[in-house]
């Protein structure tokens, strides 16, 4: 199953976003939203960072867990390649990142994303499987 | 709105066009753009950006969108929209995540023949001295938590006062760069602490500091008042309130999501999310965006200072010869309290500007006292590869903009698009060619900012100046720029 795909948006970044279920749904926007900014690959996943956010809803939920990586990656210039969710429901997420500091040498940036915006937010079920739709401001 | 069903446009005159009020917009829309750049424009979803905003609560006037329109996410970029400050709302998605992200240009007294073959290493000069990209930053440049609160306050003065230009610039600074209202105590800790690393630099994505020289003038008398000649070198910054004004907006977005329900706003998108101006937390966001903006106006008067010592020490001239005085500093991401006329009476309304500039006319308090006679000026960059312009606000903008134009070329393609243009081109190869020296810190970014990826700034330019809400000064063209 494909993770994920970019959408053509004239001035930003749309994602839509697969997964089975929401925790994988969640882990695959991870992904999505990184591989926006540099090339997934070259990021090690060596350190962890733990989150707990809590929203009023499953979409405000995702645009928090995408908002909070990015949050890490511009004060700590901190990569992450990879996910897993531990538990989520409508309102809230536990979830672990793993990555390595942003390191000139190895590391490329493709993309500056500035924000996860909620324009266009969607999450739904086709077919049993999940569908997010997320904008980035680039 | 629903955007399956078909869009009620009339075209008004060769430059401006009407949605007319349906569903549950509560205005018109007013879109300026000629007929080719319309069939454009309707490729995408910013029309239905523009009917999204008229439904907003307490919206005076019309919901507008300026010809460099283009989809964003809640306002259209290009959009401007006022409302009333008893009935109406104040929305952070009408201002942007880049809240104050804006424009200054710097004249200087070189001549192009001087200065053309120095541009190589005026850029990479530059590029040293303007830290660009993600993670760059000056080590002499640190803030302390005191530091930051005064920046939020005092905007562009808190970097004169720290020895960043001088005291004259700031007569020449949109609010002269400091926004009243501003309360540091609105601000998150996240706010804080994105923005202290990041005050005095570019920033990544579309944002530049572009070496030109003046190619054309449009009107001697109001070029010469704003010291602008012909093949006369000028510099022009790009950026705002970076990672600062990013998390404010993240900040209040999430508060506005409460407040529209509060309120009982129902939002046609998200991203539109709004709270009564008359409400706490209107009031709350009002001063927390004023704290972005200072924030920028700071920004770009540290990053406009570093541009002088570049130019001094690259040339080895003193501040005296080289003349580096500032034309101008205007914001294009804001919303503003301001005195409108309306409905034949004076009224105060709040206008949103997203992607949109102020456009005051001569003779207006706002305006700087050396330019009152010819009106406040407009900045209007282009794409690396064409023009930039210099405008001045008029009459007819204060008469039917709320005194706004537009803000730049307006991006056509999407950035993957971009990219699959620029297959087997080499885009700064291509912009050598035309005399034009480029560097970027970012991988991708001179591909996804190649020119064809914008509209043709002169088409935008036109159409305002047709239209006569604003009027033609003077042309830049690029000689050199570096971009994050």
């Amino acid at each position: 199953m494909q993770r994920y795909e970019f959408l053509d948006h004239t001035a930003d970044i749309g994602i839509r976003i697969f997964g089975k279920n929401p925790a994988e749904l969640f882990q695959n926007a991870g992904c999505a939203l990184f591989d926006s900014i540099t090339i997934l690959s070259k990021v090690t996943p060596k350190a962890t960072r733990r989150f707990n956010l809590q929203r009023d809803c499953l979409e405000e939920l995702l645009v928090e867990w995408l908002g909070s990586l990015l949050y890490v990656f511009d004060t700590e210039l901190f990569l992450f390649s990879s996910f897993t969710v531990n538990k989520i429901d409508d309102n809230c997420l536990c979830a672990e990142a793993r990555g390595e500091p942003f390191n000139k040498d190895i590391h490329i940036i493709k993309t500056a994303v500035k924000a996860v915006t909620y324009h266009n937010l969607s999450i739904s079920k086709k077919n049993e499987i999940c569908e997010a739709i997320v904008v980035l401001d680039v | 709105m629903n955007e399956k069903s078909s869009m009620p446009l009339e075209q008004l005159d060769e430059n401006r066009w009407r949605i007319k009020r349906h569903g549950s917009m509560n205005t018109h829309g007013l879109v300026y753009a000629s007929s080719a750049m319309m069939s454009q424009i309707q490729q995408d979803q910013s029309l239905w950006q523009v009917a999204n905003v008229a439904c907003l609560p307490g919206i005076v006037g019309s919901s507008m969108a300026m010809p460099d329109i283009h989809w964003g996410y809640g306002f259209p970029i290009g959009g401007v929209a006022a409302f009333d400050m008893q009935e109406g709302i104040i929305s952070p998605g009408g201002v942007g995540y880049d809240i104050n992200c804006g424009v200054r240009l710097l004249r200087t007294g070189l001549h192009k023949n001087d200065v053309v073959k120095y541009i190589q290493t005026l850029v990479e000069g530059l590029f040293v001295n303007v830290p660009a990209g993600v993670g760059s930053k000056r080590k002499d440049l640190k803030l302390s938590m005191q530091d930051h609160r005064q920046v939020l306050v005092k905007g562009a003065a808190w970097a004169v006062e720290h020895g960043f230009g001088n005291s004259n610039d700031l007569l020449h600074i949109e609010d002269q760069g400091s926004i009243a209202g501003a309360d540091p105590d609105t601000i998150s800790d996240k706010a804080y602490e994105r923005g202290r690393p990041q005050l005095g630099t570019l920033g990544s994505g579309n944002h530049f500091v572009e070496i030109a020289y003046v190619d054309e003038i449009y009107d001697d008398a109001i070029a010469r008042v704003l010291g602008l000649y012909k093949d006369y070198i000028v510099v022009t910054v790009h950026t705002g309130s970076r990672g600062f004004g990013y998390q404010v907006c993240d900040d209040y977005i999430k508060k506005m999501l409460k407040a529209s329900q509060k309120y009982n706003v129902s939002l046609p998108d998200r991203q539109l999310c709004c709270a009564p101006l008359s409400s706490t937390e209107g009031r709350q966001y009002l001063a927390a965006m004023a704290c972005a903006a200072n924030y920028a106006f700071a920004n770009r008067q540290i990053i406009g200072h570093w541009v002088r010592e570049t130019f001094e020490q690259v040339l080895a001239v003193s501040q005296r010869e080289l003349q580096m005085g500032l034309v101008y500093d205007v914001a294009h991401n804001i919303a503003k309290v301001e005195a409108h006329t309306v409905d034949g009476a004076e009224k105060r309304v709040c206008v949103h500007r997203k992607g949109a500039t102020r456009a005051f006319p001569a003779g207006h308090s706002q305006v700087p006292e050396d330019f009152r006679t010819v009106g406040q000026p407009v900045l209007i960059p282009g794409d690396m590869g064409r023009y930039s312009y210099v405008l001045v606000g008029t009459d007819r903008a204060m008469a039917e903009t709320f005194g706004s134009t537009c803000h730049g070329a307006g991006r056509i393609l999407s950035r993957n698009q971009a990219k699959k243009a620029s297959r087997g081109r080499s885009i700064s190869r291509e912009l050598e060619d035309r005399g034009i020296y480029a560097r970027a810190a970012g991988r991708s970014t001179l591909v996804e900012e190649m020119p064809e990826a914008y509209k043709d700034v002169n088409m935008v330019v036109d159409v305002v100046h047709a239209a006569g809400v604003s009027k033609k000064a003077a042309r830049l063209k690029p000689l050199g720029v570096i971009k994050g």
